[in-house]
């Protein structure tokens, strides 16, 4: 896993008419999204258990769709061929979580995965700046029908892969549609188990590309097109 | 408010809750018992109201706590007080219907039909019937069923049995039947019916869904690229005259159901 050091600075995103601030001090974001293989092989050291009682705990391992299985012969997940290096997907909003804390992080906030993927720019509507979306930008719109290798296309200004398209990511807010960026802006407590996801994924269509789009998913569930990255404190 | 969409496997059911998902005030979930679950993979024994238990959910369920827990959870998440929808749509569970209804708040349910020689033709087309949808297997353990073993009859006569499932539903309860082929024609006119039956406005997003998917076919499995011909008409081309006729006698109640053309 590569971090990216996050240029120190206050930020600012625009929001329905509001403007939203965000000040870096030394954070580092992956370069990517967390991949299969990274993934995996940390969950295989971890010492937890993913499948119990007739569901997974962290990552979907019920559905055969996904870029791992469980191999009762090797009582082990095992990568299938091509996906060791492609984003890990079938992880729950509370198995991002785990992984992220393992490394000493966590998931970004929507604010600060919005102006990572904007590189710091506030008017940027998606990652490479304001032009369309096409098939050499992003992985969308099943014009690939899969996942792609996370470093498949151009990174943003700040080096960062793959900020829209491919799969979506696990943000650490709660989500409500009327409240912009909960986590840090919510003075009031939201319960409700759902999360805030980003980016746009390869099986959906441009209009969940842009960088301002947000969208709510149960944080128990594990699908085939949300995946993460981490983000923590750099060290001195 | 919560919906269900049911609907056989290959019957557009991908293609329907992405298009309701475009709403921005809709969230859908793509099966949450049968992606997500091991009990509802492969069990397809009917249960009804009163297998409900209120400790475990049933009592196929009772060693199984975590399972209980989901299904709860997803109770909570399909009662939540946001977005306006929230829905999810399954490709199993029809013998469990009752069962479903009575563990689960649900507000609405459509019932998705599509040609069912299309069905069988996009079953066989990807050899879905094997692994882990298992067709032989189901309908020799849950359905006694000792016939042939031909692939397009072994795909047929589980298919049927469930489209009846579906019938029965629509007879029980008067759930209203989405048909695939008029969604694909007239995208405008049945999406205003479905949403009007949604009780929500529809979004120029789910219009602009079904035209731009419906411009090319882009052949992966789950995609929602199809042409009309693909989705309409292929199974003409693909399947033999014999598998046609055999395919047709086994749906014959069916295809004059839904008044598809012989």
């Amino acid at each position: 896993m590569r971090f990216i050091p996050i240029p120190n600075g206050k930020y600012q995103i625009s929001r329905n008419g509001r403007l939203y601030f965000h000040m870096f001090d030394n954070m580092e974001i992956s370069e990517t999204k967390i991949t299969v293989d990274e993934f995996v092989n940390w969950f295989k050291t971890s010492r937890l258990e993913n499948h119990v009682e007739g569901t997974y705990c962290f990552f979907n391992d019920v559905n055969t769709n996904t870029p791992y299985e469980f191999s009762k012969e090797a009582n082990d997940y095992l990568i299938k061929e091509n996906k060791h290096n492609t984003p890990m997907v079938g992880v729950n909003w509370i198995g991002a979580m785990k992984y992220a804390q393992a490394f000493g992080g966590r998931l970004p906030t929507e604010l600060e995965w919005e102006i990572c993927a904007k590189a710091g720019v506030s008017d940027c509507v998606f990652p490479w700046g304001n032009t369309k979306p096409d098939g050499t930008k992003c992985n969308y719109g099943n014009m690939i029908g899969a996942c792609t290798q996370v470093y498949n296309y151009p990174p943003n200004a700040w080096g960062l892969y793959e900020m829209c398209g491919n799969v979506r990511e696990w943000c650490l807010d709660r989500y409500h549609p009327e409240i912009a960026f909960s986590y840090e802006y919510s003075d009031q407590e939201i319960s409700v188990p759902i999360r805030v996801v980003k980016g746009g994924s390869w099986d959906k269509t441009e209009n969940y590309l842009a960088c301002e789009h947000s969208e709510g998913k149960w944080e128990r569930i594990g699908t085939v097109g949300i995946g993460f990255r981490v983000i923590r404190r750099r060290a001195l | 408010m919560s919906f269900l969409l049911l609907g056989n496997q290959r019957s557009g059911t991908n293609y329907v809750l992405d298009m309701i998902n475009q709403h921005p005030e809709i969230e859908t979930i793509n099966e949450p018992f049968s992606m997500h679950l091991d009990f509802f993979r492969m069990d397809e024994e009917k249960w009804t109201a009163d297998d409900v238990d209120p400790q475990y959910l049933h009592q196929k369920l009772r060693m199984l706590s975590q399972t209980q827990k989901y299904i709860t959870d997803l109770n909570l998440w399909l009662n939540a007080p946001y977005p306006l929808l929230r829905g999810f749509k399954e490709t199993a569970l029809f013998e469990k219907f009752d069962w479903l209804q009575s563990v689960v708040h649900i507000d609405k349910t459509v019932l998705i039909i599509r040609d069912p020689r299309a069905i069988v033709n996009s079953v066989m087309k990807r050899n879905m019937q094997h692994s882990f949808w298992n067709y032989k297997q189901r309908l020799s353990d849950y359905w006694g069923y000792s016939g042939s073993m031909e692939e397009h009859i072994v795909c047929a006569e589980l298919i049927s049995r469930r489209m009846k499932l579906l019938i029965n539903i629509h007879e029980n309860y008067g759930y209203p039947f989405l048909k695939l082929e008029n969604l694909i024609d007239n995208p405008e006119g049945e999406i205003e019916n479905l949403m009007s039956y949604l009780e929500m406005a529809v979004s120029p997003s789910q219009i602009s869904f079904c035209t731009n998917t419906g411009k090319e076919t882009r052949d992966y499995t789950y995609s929602n690229f199809r042409s009309r011909t693909d989705v309409v008409d292929q199974w003409k081309k693909m399947l033999t005259p014999k598998e046609v006729e055999d395919i047709n006698t086994i749906f014959r109640n069916e295809i004059s159901y839904f008044s598809y053309e012989v």
